[in-house]
């Protein structure tokens, strides 16, 4: 991963960390979800939520329970957020 | 100030003399509540055997406080002290996938006890949260109160820890209190508040389309 990428990537954490009250130091593309976040049904509805407003559409129930890995979530929001610089859209969307 | 539109009136619905009401004598209107996945319909005799179904078959096993249910009895223990109950359906299927109860109220202190069970195949799953936020705003917005109450079994609050601080509070636990699948479980006693309510909840119940009109009433 690039420089820049892994700051795009540490600006996506912050915003979501925030968004659902969640301390995810240390996370990375490959963590996952439930079993090395404690992801939780209310975390799960927080998220969803995010996504849709991100997205500005209703989310498929079925393409939000494939989000297993903060990979899965990250690929997620930045098709809902292009990020042609680090952190804009990101901080524009809060 | 204008009350905002909190419910959706598109399946507006007068109970018949001969159906139960809540046990405060509440009447009048019962409105279904609707969100983006789910929707709350106020329980009807219609409903009698499916809940009768969920009670005996121990979908909704808390719910009845362990004492034996027959059909005879069933209507007065599903309408014991309550406030307003909801069956839960999933929005785009109709199927229903719990029950959502307001219990013990005071309208007085304006608190209130919220009951809530779902089916085994919708548990720890996130979209049926929004149930939750339904009832509420019903409860902190047309009903005024204060402090809305909930009992959560352990494996039940597993499921809503990370809700701790922002959503609601610990205000106590009953050890061992509650008998599930042959092991004994802590039940954790919530609170949430208003402030709850206003920083956390509201947001998003605001979100959901039908109250999207009145956003800035509401805001």
């Amino acid at each position: 991963m690039t420089s820049a990428a892994d700051d795009e990537f540490e600006a996506f954490v912050a915003v979501i960390s925030d968004s659902l009250g969640i301390d995810f130091t240390g996370c990375t593309l490959a963590s996952r979800l439930v079993e090395d976040l404690s992801f939780d049904s209310l975390a799960y509805f927080e998220m969803l939520a995010m996504l849709e407003e991100a997205a500005n559409r209703e989310i498929d129930d079925g393409a939000i329970e494939s989000i297993k890995t903060m990979a899965d979530l990250y690929g997620w929001w930045q098709q809902f957020n292009p990020i042609p610089g680090t952190g804009s859209s990101l901080e524009s969307s809060k | 100030m204008t009350r905002p539109p909190i419910v959706s009136s598109e399946h507006p619905r007068r109970l018949p003399r001969d159906e139960p009401t809540g046990a405060l004598g509440v009447t009048g209107v019962l409105d279904t509540l609707t969100g983006r996945r789910t929707r709350l319909v106020p329980v009807a005799g219609r409903h009698y055997d499916l809940l009768y179904d969920w009670a005996t078959s121990r979908v909704l096993p808390w719910q009845w406080e362990g004492r034996p249910i027959s059909p005879q009895s069933f209507s007065d223990t599903l309408w014991a002290g309550v406030l307003q109950q909801f069956i839960i359906e999933e929005l785009r299927s109709g199927r229903p996938i719990g029950l959502v109860s307001a219990k013990s109220a005071n309208l007085h202190h304006r608190t209130v006890s919220l009951h809530l069970g779902f089916v085994p195949n919708v548990r720890m799953r996130g979209w049926p949260v929004e149930s939750v936020v339904l009832m509420l705003t019903l409860l902190f917005e047309r009903y005024s109160m204060r402090k809305v109450y909930a009992e959560m079994a352990d494996d039940s609050f597993a499921g809503m820890a990370s809700g701790l601080g922002n959503y609601f509070e610990v205000e106590g636990c009953l050890k061992n209190h509650l008998l599930i699948d042959g092991g004994y479980q802590d039940v954790r006693i919530l609170s949430i508040d208003q402030r709850h309510w206003h920083h956390s909840i509201r947001p998003i119940a605001c979100a959901f389309p039908s109250n999207r009109s009145s956003r800035e009433l509401i805001a």
